[in-house]
C-alpha cells in the first residue's frame, strides 16, 4: 500500500483508465456550445462586464465589495417617489447629485460563517479616492485620481503595500464615476424582481426597495460557495430623500445565506486626508511595486530609512561570514502568499553584545528524520554554508524538525538559517523555537511563518521569504536557552526539507550582566506559576489533570453580554482539577457522529483530533438550531472530567449546552446528564441548573465525578454570536474500566 | 521565447473569447480533452463524463461574456472550478453515487474473475470506489493533484483556498484513502 504522495502517484500512473474522448461527442458539443454563445451575443446590447465579477475575484475588491452596493444604492435613492427602475436613471443627473456631496461614509458589517466583520469606508468623489479601514486595523485606499495607485496596510506585519490599480479596477473601469454606470447597466442586464414598501428604521419612516436577482450559475462565488441568488434591501429616509441603510444577502442553492452585509450611510462634510489619518503608522514598512510616478507626491508615504543600530560601547555587529551566492538575479513568479519582498541590497549589520559568537558550531544535532535522504545531520553545524552538493542535508517530506543542543544555557541574540540557497525557493511552515529543556514543553517561539497553523504552534505572523546566500536572520532578542529547534514542511520546490547550516549567536548566560528589572519581573511571574504552593492539593492518589491549552485568540473582556444566568469570569487561570493517577484524555481520535451529517465548515473528526486552536481549519461548524454530537469511547470508562471548546476565537456564549453520558449510542439506557444550562428546557432534557458561560481558550471543564459510561453526547443551540453550532475539541478525562 | 509567445497567444484568445466565437472555439479545442478526462476520473463512467463535460462547456458559453479573467491561467482556473462544481453536484445525489459505486464494484469483480494474478496494488475500479467514499471536495483535490497533475498553487486557486491548506488537506485525504483501500483488500481476502 502506498506510504506517501509519491507512492500514490506511482499507483495512479500505472492505472489502466479508458479516458479517450469520443470524437462525435466532441464535435457535437462544439456546435451546441457555439450556438449558445451566439444566442447570448445577440441578446446582449452592450459589452459591459458586470461589476461584481471584478470585485469578487479581486482579493482587495472583496474587502470593498460593499461599496458597490452603496454606489448602486445612491443610484436607487434618486428614484424615490417613483417606481424603482434603475435602468431609466439619467446618468448625468445621478452624477450631478453625487457631486454635490463632499463625502460619503459607510459603516459596513459583514456576516459570514457566524463571524462579524466591521469596516468603514469613505468616498471622496471630487478627488476620486476611496478609503477603508477594517476592525483589525487594516487600511486601504484606492486613488483613481492623480495617484492611480492602491494602498493596503496590514497591521500584523506593519507593512504598507503600494500597487498599481488593478486592471479593470475595483470599479471595473477607470474612474469612480463609471462605477455608477456599470452598476446601473448591471442591474438592467440581469433579471431582477423589484418591490417597494414603507417601513420604519430606528423610528424613522423609510421606503424600502427590495431587489432580488438569480445569479448565472457557477459565475459568482464567495470562497468555495456558489452564490445562486442575491437580495438587496435599500432603505431611504422619506424626509431627507437620502439612503441611510443597505442590506445585501448572498444565498446558496439551498436558499441559505452565505454572507450578508449591513451598511449604514451618512454624508459628512469631511473625511480622512490620507491613509495616515486612518491610523497607518509612519514607521510602516513600505513595499512599493506600483512603478508609477504620481503627479503629486504630497500624500505619498515616505520610504523608511534603515533603522540605525543601537550601538554603544557594549554592542557590535555580528561577524556572519556569508557563503558564495549560488543563485544570481531576482527570482520571478514565486506565487506564495505573504511573501517578503527582497531587500534589494545587502542585509544591514545585526548588533549584539560584544562577545556574542556562533555557539552552535560543532554542536550535536538531532532530527525527526533519523535517516536523511542526502547528507548527514552533522552538516547543519559544521560551518560549511555553501549551497553545493555535499554541503547540505535532505530530510524527508512533510513536517520535520532539527534540534541543536548547545551544550549549555546561552542568551541567544540571533539565529541564522540556511535551508538551501542554490535556487530561489521558499520553505513553508518555518518555525524556530528556543528551550531550556530538551522536551520543548515550554519553548519560546522566535519565528513562525506557518500562516495556516498546520504545525499547531499558532498562526504564524512572520512572512515567507526566498532563500538566499545571506541566510534568514532571526532576531532572538537575548532569549535564554540551551536547545534550538527548527521546523519546516517542504518548499515551493518539493515536499522535502533541507538544511545547509544553522548558526546560533549567543553568549554564555553566566557571563552576561545582571538582568534589567523588567526581565527579572517577567521571570518571577514565570517561576511563580510553577513553584507557588497549591493549598488545595488533595489526598494521595489524586493528581492534577494535564490539560494542554491552546493559544488564547480573544484578548480583552467581552462586553455587553446581555445573557441571563451568566457565570462571572474567574479573572485568573482555572485552578488545577484533580483526578486519580492514570486519568488521561480517552476521547482522542475516537469516532464522533453528529445530527448534522454535512457540516458547513470542517469535519466531525476535528472534534477529537487533538487540535484546540481557535483558528480556521481547527473547528467544525454545524448547522443552526439544536444540534448534538456523540462520541463513542469504544469501551466503558470512569469519566472524571470533560473539557469542551466550542469556539474561542470570539467571546461567545453558547446556548442550551447539555452534556450527557449513556450506555448505548441511542441514549436510551442509563442516560445521565452531567451539565445542562438549557434554562427554558427548549431541548426537552429538563430545565438546566447550570449557568451560561463565555467561551475561552481554557475550554469549559465539567466535573463528571467518575461516572461510568461509553457514550458521550453534547448538545447546543447556537450562540449569541451566531445561529450555527461549533466545536473545536472535546476531551474526556477518564480511565478504562477493567 | 517560443513558449512565452504561445502563452501570450492564449491570453489573447481568452480576452477575445468573450466576444468572438472563433476564439472560444479555439479555447474549446485546447481544453475539451482535459475537462473530459477530469470528468472521467471524477465520474468513472465515460457516458456520464460526456454529459457533465457538456454541461461545463455550455456554462462556459453562457458565462464567457461576463468572465472577468484576462489570462489563460484565469480561464483554466475558472474552467476547472466549473467542472469541479458540476461533478460534485452530480455525485451529491446519493442515487447517482450509488450507481457509480455499483459500476465500479462490478468492474472490480469482472477484473478479479478474469485475472489470474493477485496484485497488491489497487486497480482503477477499486481506487475509484475508495475515492468515492471521500467528500466531493476531497475527491476534487485528489483528481486535480494526481490525475490532472496540477501544482498545489493551481489547485488552491481553483478551489479558492490557501495553498498550505490544500497540502495539509491532501495529506489527510491520503491517510483516509489508505485506510479505505486497506479495508477493501482485507475484505477481498
Amino acid at each position: 500500500m502506498f506510504k506517501n504522495e509519491d507512492d500514490f502517484k506511482t499507483i495512479v500512473n500505472l492505472l489502466n483508465i479508458d479516458d479517450k474522448p469520443n470524437p462525435t461527442h466532441r464535435e457535437s458539443l462544439r456546435g451546441q456550445m457555439l450556438s449558445v454563445f451566439n444566442e447570448n451575443q445577440e441578446r446582449t446590447q452592450t459589452g459591459t462586464r458586470p461589476l461584481w465579477m471584478t470585485i469578487m475575484k479581486s482579493p482587495i475588491g472583496k474587502l470593498a465589495a460593499a461599496a458597490v452596493i452603496i454606489i448602486a444604492v445612491l443610484v436607487g435613492i434618486h428614484q424615490l417617489g417613483n417606481s424603482v427602475d434603475v435602468t431609466t436613471v439619467a446618468l448625468a443627473n445621478v452624477v450631478e447629485n453625487i457631486n454635490k456631496k463632499p463625502w460619503m461614509h459607510a459603516t459596513v458589517k459583514r456576516y459570514q460563517n457566524g463571524k462579524e466583520n466591521i469596516h468603514q469606508q469613505w468616498c471622496h468623489f471630487s478627488s476620486e479616492k476611496a478609503f477603508g479601514k477594517g476592525q483589525d486595523g487594516a487600511v486601504w485606499c484606492f486613488d483613481y485620481g492623480t495617484g492611480q495607485k492602491q494602498f493596503f496596510y496590514q497591521p500584523s506585519t506593519n507593512t504598507l503595500e503600494v500597487n498599481k490599480l488593478s486592471e479593470g479596477g475595483f470599479y471595473g473601469t477607470d474612474s469612480a464615476y463609471n462605477l455608477i454606470n456599470a452598476a446601473v447597466q448591471y442591474q438592467a442586464e440581469e433579471n431582477a424582481t423589484i418591490s417597494e414598501y414603507l417601513d420604519k428604521l430606528n423610528g424613522r419612516k423609510v421606503k424600502v426597495f427590495q431587489i432580488e436577482k438569480t445569479m448565472p450559475v457557477d459565475v459568482m462565488s464567495i470562497g468555495p460557495k456558489v452564490v445562486v441568488k442575491t437580495k438587496y434591501y435599500l432603505l431611504a429616509d422619506i424626509k431627507t430623500k437620502l439612503m441611510i441603510a443597505v442590506r445585501a444577502e448572498y444565498l446558496n442553492k439551498d436558499d441559505r445565506v452565505i454572507r450578508y452585509i449591513k451598511t449604514e450611510v451618512t454624508y459628512p462634510e469631511t473625511g480622512p486626508k490620507d491613509i495616515y489619518a486612518l491610523g497607518v503608522p509612519r514607521t510602516a514598512k513600505i513595499i512599493d511595486t506600483s512603478e508609477v510616478i504620481a503627479a503629486e507626491a504630497k500624500n505619498e508615504p515616505e520610504l523608511i530609512a534603515t533603522p540605525k543600530p543601537t550601538a554603544g560601547p557594549e554592542m557590535a555587529p555580528l561577524p556572519i561570514k556569508l557563503p558564495r551566492p549560488m543563485f544570481v538575479g531576482t527570482p520571478q513568479d514565486i506565487k506564495v502568499a505573504r511573501l517578503e519582498k527582497p531587500l534589494g541590497k545587502p542585509r544591514p549589520p545585526f548588533f549584539a553584545p560584544v562577545g556574542t559568537k556562533n555557539v552552535a558550531f560543532g554542536k550535536r544535532v538531532a532530527s525527526t528524520d533519523e535517516e536523511p535522504i542526502i547528507g548527514e545531520i552533522e552538516m547543519i553545524t559544521d560551518g560549511d554554508k555553501e549551497g553545493s552538493d555535499g554541503s547540505y542535508v535532505e530530510l524527508g517530506p512533510f513536517k520535520q524538525h532539527v534540534t541543536i543542543d548547545l551544550g549549555a544555557e546561552y542568551n541567544i541574540y540571533a539565529i541564522v538559517v540556511w535551508h538551501f540557497h542554490k535556487n530561489p525557493i521558499v520553505y513553508f511552515d518555518v518555525v524556530v523555537q528556543i528551550s531550556s529543556e530538551p522536551n520543548f514543553v515550554k519553548p519560546k517561539t522566535v519565528f513562525n511563518n506557518d500562516i495556516d497553523n498546520s504545525l499547531k504552534f499558532g498562526v504564524g505572523k512572520n512572512m515567507h521569504y526566498v532563500e538566499t546566500s545571506e541566510g534568514k536572520l532571526i532576531d532572538a532578542k537575548g532569549t535564554p536557552g540551551r536547545y534550538v529547534r527548527l521546523y519546516s514542511q517542504g518548499s515551493t520546490q518539493n515536499d522535502l526539507n533541507h538544511y545547509i547550516e544553522v548558526e546560533v549567536y549567543g553568549k554564555d548566560a553566566k557571563e552576561e550582566p545582571k538582568q534589567t528589572p523588567d526581565e527579572k519581573k517577567e521571570r518571577k511571574s514565570d517561576d511563580g506559576g510553577v513553584k507557588k504552593a497549591d493549598p488545595n492539593i488533595p489526598k494521595t492518589g489524586m493528581v492534577p489533570l494535564q490539560i494542554k491549552l491552546p493559544k488564547p485568540m480573544f484578548v480583552g473582556t467581552p462586553l455587553d453580554n446581555k445573557v441571563s444566568y451568566l457565570e462571572k469570569p474567574l479573572g485568573k487561570p482555572r485552578p488545577p482539577f484533580y483526578a486519580p493517577v492514570g486519568t488521561k484524555n480517552v476521547a482522542f481520535e475516537k469516532p464522533v457522529t453528529s445530527t448534522d451529517e454535512e457540516p458547513i465548515i470542517g469535519e466531525i473528526e476535528l472534534i477529537t483530533d487533538g487540535d484546540k486552536e481557535g483558528s480556521d481549519g481547527s473547528f467544525v461548524e454545524l448547522g443552526p438550531s439544536p444540534q448534538s454530537i456523540t462520541i463513542d469511547l469504544e469501551a466503558v470508562h470512569e469519566i472524571y472530567a470533560i473539557v469542551v471548546w466550542h469556539y474561542h476565537k470570539e467571546a461567545w456564549i453558547y446556548f442550551d449546552v447539555a452534556v450527557q453520558v449513556a450506555d448505548d449510542p441511542d441514549f436510551i439506557t442509563n442516560v445521565r446528564t452531567l451539565f445542562n444550562n438549557d434554562i427554558d428546557n427548549s431541548l426537552g432534557l429538563g430545565v438546566g441548573k447550570n449557568m451560561h458561560y463565555v467561551e475561552t481558550s481554557e475550554g469549559k471543564l465539567i466535573d463528571a465525578k467518575g461516572v461510568r459510561a461509553r457514550y458521550l453526547r453534547l448538545h447546543s443551540n447556537g450562540s449569541n454570536g451566531s445561529e450555527a453550532n461549533h466545536y473545536i475539541e472535546v476531551e474526556v478525562y477518564g480511565k478504562a474500566v477493567k | 521565447m517560443a513558449k512565452s509567445v504561445e502563452r501570450t497567444d492564449i491570453d489573447g484568445l481568452v480576452q477575445r473569447a468573450r466576444v468572438e466565437a472563433e476564439a472560444l472555439s479555439q479555447l474549446y479545442e485546447l481544453y475539451y480533452e482535459r475537462i473530459f478526462r477530469f470528468c472521467v476520473h471524477r465520474l468513472f463512467s465515460k457516458e456520464t463524463a460526456e454529459d457533465v463535460t457538456s454541461a461545463v462547456f455550455l456554462k462556459v458559453a453562457s458565462g464567457i461574456r461576463s468572465f472577468g479573467g484576462r489570462t489563460e491561467r484565469d480561464f483554466r482556473n475558472w474552467l476547472y472550478a466549473i467542472a469541479a462544481n458540476q461533478a460534485n453536484a452530480y455525485i451529491r445525489k446519493s442515487s447517482r453515487r450509488q450507481r457509480l459505486l455499483a459500476q465500479a464494484v462490478m468492474s472490480m469483480r469482472a477484473t478479479a474473475a478474469n485475472s489470474a494474478d493477485y496484485s497488491v496494488e489497487p486497480d482503477w475500479p477499486m481506487l475509484y470506489a475508495a475515492i468515492l467514499k471521500l467528500k466531493p471536495e476531497h475527491q476534487t483535490i485528489i483528481t486535480l493533484r494526481f490525475f490532472e497533475n496540477l501544482k498545489f498553487e493551481q489547485i488552491a486557486e481553483i478551489l479558492d483556498a490557501r495553498e498550505a491548506t490544500v497540502r495539509v488537506t491532501l495529506h489527510r485525504i491520503l491517510k483516509k484513502l489508505r485506510k479505505y483501500l486497506q479495508a477493501s483488500f482485507e475484505g477481498e481476502a
